[in-house]
């Protein structure tokens, strides 16, 4: 199936962004990513199973492109992060500290942590996404999850299975 | 609060700020890569693809050819284009006096919601309205539409020069970043040149000197 550029843009700008953001913390090349995201979609002579399908495989692409991104401009970004973050309209002291706690891990962790936790993907579903095994989606995502702890303390429950 | 509803909570106020469209067809953003040969690069009337921008609508003449007003190399030029069996075009350069000044051919695929169609002409030279040319005494000099840069002392050591351009015809990728890089070795240390495109830098938006500021 395919499904209208268009139609998938509106639905899912904001994820793809926030994926890509995620991994390459700058909203200007996190801009050029989705943008980049949905023109190979509107170009590629692929079809899907489903809706979760494509947006499965926008958040992969977007992912992967942001990785580039990250390589080849790490500490080079033109905003830097703190200033970005002053500007975004957190409604507690306790998102900007998670979000800045997260933003602290290291890049192989933040991928997998934002797909977990942002967009409910299980394990499998991860692993999939990112190309990896079961194993060391599980070893990412516990390793960031106590450097989370670690940072945020009480303000991050031990509770996830 | 559950973990999951605290990061959703965090990252929801992650919003792209720049206006985003999608736009259609082609070319944005897409890697291209042409060969240059000095041989090639010295001689005018051999113009391979490149380099012409269109800038008026086609006229149709007799049917068969259409002619197109385009930019080369600086200057406004006529093109006829004709189409050939194999979906491609053949393109000719007119002077003044309507003589051919120089040939080329072109053609490409683009792909629309998963469907495969043949470029137009128009696209094929919008998608070749950049050309660099170096001379074998090492001059280098840019061409995009009606302007011309002289990049000749841009190249780094390694004879690698990285260059930004402003499009503001895009409604995306308003930049368009040039990798310009020479070949050859230590017994002939200029054997041709590479030239990419992009609408995304490679190695960081520093590595890359603006042109337009």
């Amino acid at each position: 199936m395919r499904i209208d550029t268009q139609r998938l843009f509106e639905a899912y700008r904001q994820n793809v962004f926030a994926a890509a953001f995620s991994v390459c913390k700058n909203a200007h090349d996190a801009e050029d990513v989705t943008q980049e995201t949905f023109l190979r979609y509107h170009r590629a002579n692929k079809q899907f199973e489903s809706e979760q399908h494509i947006k499965a495989w926008l958040l992969r692409v977007a992912i992967n492109g942001a990785k580039d991104v990250w390589r080849s401009t790490q500490r080079k970004n033109e905003v830097p992060l703190e200033t970005y973050m002053e500007a975004l309209p957190f409604e507690s002291q306790e998102s900007s500290r998670l979000f800045e706690a997260v933003m602290a891990l290291p890049a192989t962790f933040r991928s997998v942590i934002h797909l977990f936790y942002y967009e409910d993907y299980t394990v499998r579903e991860i692993a999939e996404i990112l190309h990896l095994t079961q194993s060391n989606v599980k070893v990412r995502l516990n390793r960031g999850r106590a450097l989370l702890k670690e940072t945020l303390r009480e303000d991050w429950n031990d509770d996830e299975s | 609060m559950t973990n999951h509803e605290k990061y959703k909570a965090a990252f929801s106020v992650l919003q792209p700020t720049r206006e985003l469209e999608l736009e259609v067809p082609t070319m944005e953003g897409q890697k291209r890569t042409i060969r240059h040969k000095p041989v090639l690069a010295l001689c005018a009337a051999v113009l391979t693809l490149a380099v012409l921008a269109l800038s008026v609508i086609a006229a149709d003449v007799g049917g068969i050819q259409t002619t197109l007003k385009t930019w080369f190399r600086g200057r406004e030029e006529t093109v006829s284009v004709s189409e050939r069996d194999d979906g491609g075009y053949d393109f000719a350069v007119t002077d003044e006096n309507g003589e051919t000044a120089a040939t080329f051919g072109g053609g490409g695929v683009a792909y629309e919601n998963g469907k495969e169609r043949a470029l137009t002409p128009q696209e094929v030279l919008e998608s070749n309205e950049l050309e660099v040319v170096v001379e074998e005494n090492g001059k280098a000099t840019l061409y995009f539409r009606d302007r011309t840069y002289d990049i000749t002392d841009l190249f780094n050591a390694d004879g690698v020069c990285k260059v930004k351009l402003k499009d503001e015809t895009k409604k995306l990728f308003k930049s368009v970043y040039v990798d310009v890089e020479l070949e050859g070795d230590s017994s002939n240390p200029f054997t041709g040149y590479s030239v990419s495109t992009s609408g995304l830098p490679h190695g960081g938006r520093s590595a890359y000197v603006a042109l337009d500021d």
